[in-house]
């Protein structure tokens, strides 16, 4: 049983706690799912709970804390990893091993397990999440989706009594997120205590059962804590409005709508309560100028590992295009290409008609702002302000100018607070807000954002489609790599999917979600909400907004 | 240079043989050259060993030639300011040979030894602290996770308008100064974060730990390194120089 009693606690030189005052128990075998926005505190939680915060991060900690029968911040860690194993967020960080077994060998071994014991254990681990054939294996070639199994399987293999998973699939792919979300189904049989922080509601909810349990916290504190229908129906307003989070699409649709009852999973809709027509829209189809034009592009690694292969394709100017497809199909590459950061092995990217590589990189930047897929990477000064500022600088802008658009920054990105923090120190939603900032200060003429709702919640990313619908208004071209379907749907007006190196289609997001052959191929699949649609025959409805506003006018005619 | 160092996977006997014999092996090949001072021999030990590479390491010429050439402009250096302090166009020869001769051990033991069987093998046959020898995992694991960074961190400064394709000395020192800072954060970050996961699997629970795999030297191994020892020992006694090796010993000891 984990009980915590009046649980505060305070990062080293933080002023406000980051847990206020938590009071909670969780009995053996139960099914948690911890719901909270962007650095509200949930993963402060689990980590408090295997002693991480209090012997490797170190700050300021008040209250109790039980983990069955021990206390945290009295044990070590490798004391607490018998009782409470820890699957985190970010998939690299966690594996520490060259090979699959090593990996999963690797915790028995340190306590001391016999050989045979181990080997038994580690087995039946790599068979229970679906890896014992790639047991040889080296971490690193492995997809994002197969190494979150690998550190749930080395979780088990230590035969720990509860699983704590900080959003395993944060980084994943639609593909890869089905495929953990299996195991974690998988996990419910062995009556293990699991702990779930995770945003990707839409698929959680499928696995959560009525007697499992759903505990939302908010700015450190514990403010709701009950059953998922009780939670999720009679405080999902409160959810999306005043904790910024997302709901099941299909519980944001039934409390918009007011239809009751409201239906949790896909399995309880109720489809005869829209009563809808076929609708035939007409998509109007404009025609753009061209800003980036991809002919013939090849790429391959030194190594002669080809990462691209043939792609040719067009970006129109002054709208959103968006670039799909799984992890490791060759988005992030292309992009590097595109901007000249990487040299095609064949073929010539555009750049408003001039071939990008005979243009000074000072010069391509000038026009081009590019948004890297982890943040951490693009930071290079020590403070919030500084980093806003450092394009500017570089450029010699006079420092009045600089100032007045930095606080602007500042303002706009809700940083002011943060103004003088290292920027490695902020929330990863803050961090992304931060990597917009530094980069449409320079005011760029075509803006590249590699996966930038990764790890935001929903404020953040609703925050992120008004910044790119004012981008538009000003006639500025973004381009968004994403494997998010539901980001995808909001903000795209041009959809390019690319799949093991090649483009396999280019078009918009309705024919895409409606075509099923290239979604399965390409490890994608359609949101909830257009599912739904779909089989009301409305299958040009892709969004939430979408199928509120026009199943309202339908029920009311 | 991180491919013409890498590991290959393979079957021959440097393969076959211990890390640990391999990494005994290396240190007396050291040995070797400090006690030899002519050219012809180290050059005979520097063709013995391209050999070997190549026999027993299934190493071809061509590939030793493309991994000596990182090591080769400071060797042709090293022998022509030699030359031109000395006069002895012999001992500046042999000075630049040696230097080759050091490196070709290296570049069998690079591309034979699985780094994984590396670490076990020093802390199951050389009796190392396993910490150590997980240090030594890790840094296997993190050398491309880092040169990985290390070209995001540079993109990440060319997309912000910097010229990172500076050339000459205060160029490059100029790029160090921009790109080592956030590097060494990441480092920080990356270890923390490793010491965290290590720490959540028990690691460092007891003096000691159970392993699964399990290594130890080969009667062969033993017969191998023998032989290269008492090699060391006559051509130290015949041809070779001892007491250049005694003073290293002396000035060590001091």
């Amino acid at each position: 049983m984990i009980k915590l009693q009046d649980l505060s606690y305070w990062y080293p030189r933080m002023q406000n706690p980051s847990l206020d005052q938590v009071n909670l128990e969780i009995e053996d075998g139960e099914f948690v799912l911890i719901l909270g926005a962007s650095g509200s505190g949930k993963s402060t939680l689990l980590y408090s709970l295997n002693g991480i915060l209090q012997h490797e991060i170190g700050g300021r900690i008040k209250g109790h804390i039980e983990v069955n029968g021990k206390n945290p911040t009295e044990s070590q860690v490798y004391e607490m990893a018998t009782t409470i194993s820890l699957v985190m967020q970010d998939p690299e960080a966690q594996l520490t091993q060259m090979t699959v077994w090593d990996e999963v060998v690797f915790g028995p071994e340190n306590l001391l397990r016999p050989r045979e014991e181990i080997i038994k254990d580690a087995e039946e681990a790599l068979k229970f999440v679906g890896l014992y054939d790639k047991k040889d294996g080296i971490v690193t070639e492995l997809s994002g989706g197969q190494k979150q199994r690998l550190a749930i399987a080395a979780a088990l293999a230590m035969n720990s009594e509860i699983i704590a998973m900080d959003e395993p699939t944060a980084h994943l792919d639609p593909r890869g997120t089905k495929e953990v979300f299996q195991v974690i189904r998988k996990l419910r049989e062995l009556k293990k205590t699991l702990i779930l922080v995770e945003h990707k509601v839409d698929d959680i909810i499928e696995l959560l059962e009525d007697d499992d349990r759903i505990i939302v916290i908010n700015e450190g504190k514990v403010v709701l804590n009950g059953r998922p229908r009780d939670i999720l129906a009679s405080h999902g307003k409160d959810l999306m409005e005043k904790y910024g989070l997302y709901l099941p699409q299909i519980v944001e649709i039934s409390l918009r709508l007011g239809t009751t009852p409201v239906p949790l999973r896909m399995k309880e809709v109720e489809y005869d309560k829209f009563n809808l027509q076929p609708q035939n829209r007409e998509r109007k189809r404009k025609s753009y100028e061209t800003v980036i034009e991809v002919e013939g592009l090849e790429f391959s690694y030194e190594n002669g590992t080809k990462i691209l292969r043939n792609i040719n394709l067009t970006i129109p100017r002054g709208i959103t295009t968006a670039i799909v497809g799984h992890n490791g199909s060759g988005k992030s590459t292309l992009l590097q290409n595109m901007i000249g950061l990487l040299k095609p092995t064949k073929g010539r990217i555009m750049l408003n008609g001039v071939d990008i590589h005979s243009i000074n990189r000072k010069d391509v930047f000038r026009d081009i702002g590019y948004v890297f897929q982890y943040p951490e990477h693009q930071f290079v000064t020590k403070t919030v302000k500084d980093e806003i500022e450092y394009g500017l600088k570089i450029r010699n802008i006079d420092k009045t100018i600089i100032e007045e658009k930095s606080r602007e920054m500042l303002q706009m990105f809700g940083l002011e607070r943060m103004a003088d923090r290292h920027p490695l120190t902020l929330s990863m939603g803050e961090k992304r807000r931060l990597s917009f900032a530094t980069m449409l200060i320079l005011e760029p003429k075509v803006l590249i954002m590699d996966e930038p709702v990764v790890g935001q919640d929903k404020r953040s990313t609703e925050h992120l489609i008004h910044l790119i619908q004012k981008l538009k208004e000003r006639g500025i071209t973004v381009i968004i790599a994403t494997h998010d379907m539901n980001f995808l749907a909001m903000c795209a007006d041009n959809v390019i999917v690319i799949d093991n190196g090649q483009i396999v289609f280019q078009g918009d997001v309705v024919d895409l979600f409606n075509s099923r052959e290239i979604l399965e191929a390409s490890g994608l699949d359609d949101p909830p909400v257009h599912k739904i649609a779909a089989k009301l025959t409305c299958p040009e409805i892709v969004t939430t907004d979408q199928f509120c506003s026009e199943l309202v006018k339908e029920v009311i005619r | 240079m991180k491919l013409r160092l890498q590991y290959r996977p393979g079957n021959s006997l440097f393969h076959k043989m211990d890390p640990s014999v391999k990494f005994i092996w290396m240190i007396i090949i050291v040995f070797l050259l400090f006690v030899m001072t002519d050219p012809y021999s180290v050059l005979a030990l520097l063709m013995l060993q391209v050999l070997m590479g190549k026999f027993g390491g299934k190493i071809g010429f061509v590939e030793m030639a493309k991994a000596l050439a990182i090591i080769a402009p400071t060797a042709f250096t090293v022998s022509l300011l030699n030359v031109l302090v000395t006069g002895d166009a012999f001992y500046g020869a042999a000075m630049g040979l040696r230097m080759l001769a050091v490196v070709v051990p290296g570049v069998i033991f690079s591309k034979t030894t699985d780094p994984r069987r590396l670490t076990f093998s020093l802390v199951q046959v050389l009796k190392v602290p396993y910490m150590f020898g997980f240090m030594i995992n890790t840094a296997y694991r993190f050398v491309p996770i880092f040169e990985d960074e290390l070209k995001s961190i540079t993109n990440a400064h060319i997309v912000r308008g910097v010229d990172m394709e500076l050339k000459g000395i205060r160029g490059r020192i100029k790029k160090l100064q921009i790109t080592v800072e956030p590097l060494l954060i990441g480092v920080i970050r990356k270890s923390q974060l490793t010491s965290m996961a290590v720490q959540n699997r028990a690691f460092g629970a007891y003096e000691t730990r159970t392993y699964i795999y399990t290594t130890k030297a080969t009667k062969w191994d033993k017969i191998y390194i023998a032989a290269w020892i008492i090699g060391f020992f006559v051509y130290a006694f015949t041809l070779g120089t001892p007491s250049q090796l005694l003073s290293l010993f002396m000035h060590w000891s001091r």
